[in-house]
């Protein structure tokens, strides 16, 4: 039968991660309706709230963009899982947990963290998805990472940028949002093997594996040297039809084309030139690619942005705005789209959140409330559900463990 | 420990998909066990997919050497399709069918592929399969409880919705390209990258696997629009929802990051080596000071603290690099991993190759494709440890699986099965058209 919550409504998920690939794992689970408690360290919490950007500048460890959005739809408790009280109300937690989310240092997790054959003994049926940059054992295991590191040493950062000058990284955390992804999405197959067999299973996954093995044209650069012995170098210049990101009257757009002969006659009839087909010159491949280019540029420079993505539509050329964060928000097909949630804060007032990379017609993802504000959950977990007192929280409170 | 089947054993995927995206969903899925049929066209050559053109037999020219045009020892033999890196690596754990829906009989053959299948996966833009009466409605009606995942540029609404795009494309429209590369250059003259692909491809075959589970709870499919161009826009949350809660419009970096210094890429001994350090907090400034011998510039009490670092760190980079710069990569990340600073080599392909790391995880498979030799491959990505998982079997030969699609999955006659090799749905070549 269907649960209007979502197709994951039935499970319970403890979201012990401190860094950004396991929460967004978690809230992953979470936008299908899981029931996620985020496990955050007292009085500091994850060291995502305390990422800029902040609502309205002002740092807040309630209020960063990236907090809110990775932690929203989720419970949130406090619990020092490292001291002795709090390692057996973690106990207590996974007894009646389906899923266990962690990202603890292998050497934490070995002394005091959550060891997957200690939690399977207390619950036989969880699923427990361990992240790692990169991994639990190698020469590396304990080296320390950044979004820059783990891109340069397990995935594409080489071939990205210009040949004559260094490599350069992608936006933001993407590599750590994929790694979080992947996560989300073995943490899945585990749960199918579950479903089926009953029995729980440990998910071991490396941020540096799940780079190394990227589509981002990485496994072909990778299989590339296999094939041939030569290494794939950063772009040498315009190799296609169009030439990537040309300037517009008021933008830019971005206009990769193949350099086949029909896409070329596409072109040159939306630029109002087809007669450039009948130029001898146009029989030589690197003088048609050049005229090509040229016609396109000097046609973008007399068109706004907007309008070169009608015509490209119109004359089936691939072209696409170059936006930025502000114009993509008046994006007309964004404002049919709107792939983003509108999640009621406490203390910012509503907000928008861009958390969904999907539509699944029969199971919509769903932000049930906002992040949680530290610790916000406790007496609801605590006394609620695991039978303490108030006067016990306050003992807790004390000891340094709620 | 009990070892298991893999998760997906006994759900069949077809899948419809070109270039990148589409492919790595269905290899996510094939590699934890499901059957994925991968079925295409003798008539209409997926340029980019199978190689850039038909044509490319024998021996590519030196001049045309690059990584879109790879095949064993540069040689596309006689069947170049079949021996294209890109597609090989991209297509483990598949196998090929042919079919083509716009042909004499295709649309009824591949409604007949669908009515046996679990999911429907494909990545064309929506009027590919729409104009044929093959978008959602019409494949229930042979497969009620089917699942379809579509993977367009823009999604199946919207005014974008037949606009067609590449990854590059997408990541222009959803602000990627203009908050990424180097923060000096104008954005007509930033390269192309493609994490959109990837990131959509992982996006659908999670969604796959969220609507396997309600089909298993509730006995009903759904279609899923998971769009090239919404995989990556959750991952640039800041800018968006710094954009939406402050106003700010942010813009590209380069390597620096807003608080973190000193954080870039520096030159190395050797031919195009680079090394990436980052140094988040004062103790790992501290690290990073000792592990080049206490200079006399970094004395200077201006760096002992990020704000002073981050504003002057035009010159504390020279200064790294200069020391950098007469080292190899692997040196420096040693060195300064060990004095406790993030440090980290910048993999060429060959490195990555010889990574102990990835050694030690056993990343790399060795794996034999019957036209295009044995060669080493990107492995599965993480493990299960009651389901060991390895490489089972190579990218498909175009149709090399055809005879176990259509005598044995689907029960053709072996005249039916002549008769489609006659009207050329069947086969293991292309038609002569090259698109």
């Amino acid at each position: 039968m269907s649960d209007p919550r979502g197709p994951l409504a039935d499970l319970r998920v403890l979201d012990l991660s401190r860094d950004l690939s396991g929460a967004y794992c978690a809230r992953s689970l979470a936008a299908y309706g899981a029931d996620v408690i985020h496990v955050e360290a007292p009085r500091v919490g994850s060291r995502i709230r305390l990422v800029a950007p902040f609502f309205r500048d002002i740092p807040h460890f309630n209020r960063g963009a990236l907090h809110n959005h990775v932690n929203c739809g989720k419970r949130g408790i406090t619990l020092n899982v490292e001291s002795g009280a709090g390692s057996r109300i973690l106990r207590e937690l996974t007894r009646d947990a389906d899923i266990l989310i962690e990202d603890h240092p292998t050497e934490t997790l070995e002394a005091k963290g959550p060891a997957y054959e200690d939690m399977a003994e207390i619950n036989p049926h969880l699923v427990m998805t361990s992240l790692s940059n990169f991994g639990r054992k190698g020469p590396y295991r304990d080296y320390k990472a950044s979004e820059l590191i783990l891109s340069g040493l397990s995935g594409p950062l080489y071939i990205n940028g210009a040949l004559d000058r260094e490599p350069v990284k992608g936006g933001g955390r993407i590599v750590q949002f994929q790694a979080g992804m992947v996560a989300a999405m073995l943490t899945m197959m585990a749960v199918r093997s579950r479903d089926r067999s009953g029995l729980g299973a440990h998910v071991d996954l490396s941020t540096m594996e799940t780079q190394a093995g990227t589509a981002d044209r990485w496994v072909s650069v990778l299989a590339f040297y296999s094939y041939t012995g030569a290494i794939a170098e950063r772009t040498r210049g315009v190799v296609l039809a169009g030439a990537g990101v040309v300037p517009t009257e008021d933008g830019y757009v971005n206009t990769l084309n193949p350099t086949n002969p029909s896409r070329f006659r596409k072109i040159l009839n939306m630029v109002g030139k087809p007669e450039l087909m009948d130029y001898p010159e146009f029989a030589d491949p690197l003088q048609r690619l050049a005229m090509v280019n040229e016609e396109f540029l000097l046609w973008s420079l007399r068109h706004s942005t907007a309008e070169a993505v009608d015509e490209g539509l119109k004359h089936g050329v691939m072209i696409a705005p170059v936006h930025t964060h502000e114009t993509l928000h008046h994006d007309a097909h964004m404002l049919v789209r709107r792939p983003w949630v509108q999640v009621e804060h406490p203390e910012m007032g509503e907000q928008a959140f861009p958390v969904r990379p999907a539509q699944l017609s029969g199971t919509p993802m769903q932000v049930s409330r906002p992040a949680p504000r530290l610790g916000e959950h406790n007496r609801e977990l605590y006394c609620g559900e695991l039978g303490y007192s108030g006067a016990d929280l306050v003992r807790l409170g004390r000891m340094g463990v709620v | 420990m009990v070892e298991q089947s893999l998760p997906l054993e006994g759900v069949r995927i077809l899948s419809i998909t070109q270039a990148w995206a589409g492919p790595y969903a269905g290899t996510l899925l094939a590699d934890w066990g499901a059957e994925v049929i991968q079925v295409e066209s003798r008539v209409r050559f997926p340029a980019g997919t199978r190689g850039l053109s038909v044509d490319h037999r024998g021996v590519v020219p030196e001049e045309e050497r690059m990584w879109s045009r790879a095949y064993p020892d540069w040689d596309g033999g006689e069947r170049p399709w079949n021996r294209y890196a890109s597609f090989n690596a991209l297509n483990r754990n598949k196998l090929g069918a042919t079919v083509d829906h716009d042909m004499e009989g295709g649309r009824d053959l591949l409604l007949d592929l669908v009515s046996i299948s679990d999911v429907v996966l494909e990545n064309h833009p929506p009027a590919v399969l729409d104009d044929f009466d093959l978008d959602y409605s019409h494949l229930r009606m042979v497969k009620p409880d089917l699942i379809m995942a579509r993977m367009p540029g823009y999604g199946q609404t919207g005014p974008y919705r037949d606009l067609k795009a590449w990854g590059s494309h997408i990541e222009g429209f959803i602000g990627h390209t203009w908050v990424r590369s180097y923060s000096d250059i104008d954005p007509s003259l930033k390269d192309d990258v493609y994490p959109s692909d990837a990131v959509a491809g992982i996006t659908a075959a999670f969604s796959i696997l969220i609507a396997l589970r309600h089909l298993q709870a509730t006995g009903e499919g759904q279609m899923i629009d998971a769009p090239l161009s919404e995989g990556l826009i959750p991952f640039l949350a800041e800018a968006f929802v710094d954009y939406t809660m402050n106003g700010r419009v942010q813009s590209a970096l380069g390597n620096a990051d807003p608080s973190m210094a000193p954080h870039s890429v520096y030159p190395c001994a050797g031919d195009d080596q680079w090394v990436s350090i980052t140094v988040g907090t004062d103790e790992e400034w501290e690290g990073l000071v000792q592990a080049l011998g206490h200079p006399s510039w970094a004395l200077d009490p201006k760096y002992s603290h990020v704000l002073g670092r981050w504003r002057r760190q035009e010159e504390i980079d020279a200064h790294i690099a200069e020391w950098t710069r007469s080292l190899t990569s692997r040196h420096v990340m040693e060195t300064l991993q060990a004095a406790g600073v993030p440090a980290g080599m910048v993999h060429d392909t060959a490195q990555a190759h010889a990574d102990p790391q990835l050694e030690a995880l056993e990343f790399f498979q060795d794996v034999t494709h019957p036209e295009a030799g044995t060669h080493r491959y990107a492995g599965i990505i993480g493990r299960i440890a009651t389901h060991p998982n390895r490489i089972r079997r190579p990218a498909p030969c175009l149709g090399q699986h055809n005879e176990y699609v259509y005598r044995e999955l689907m029960g053709l006659s072996a005249q039916r099965y002549r008769e489609l090799e006659d009207l050329g749905q069947i086969g293991d070549d292309y038609m002569g058209a090259s698109r």
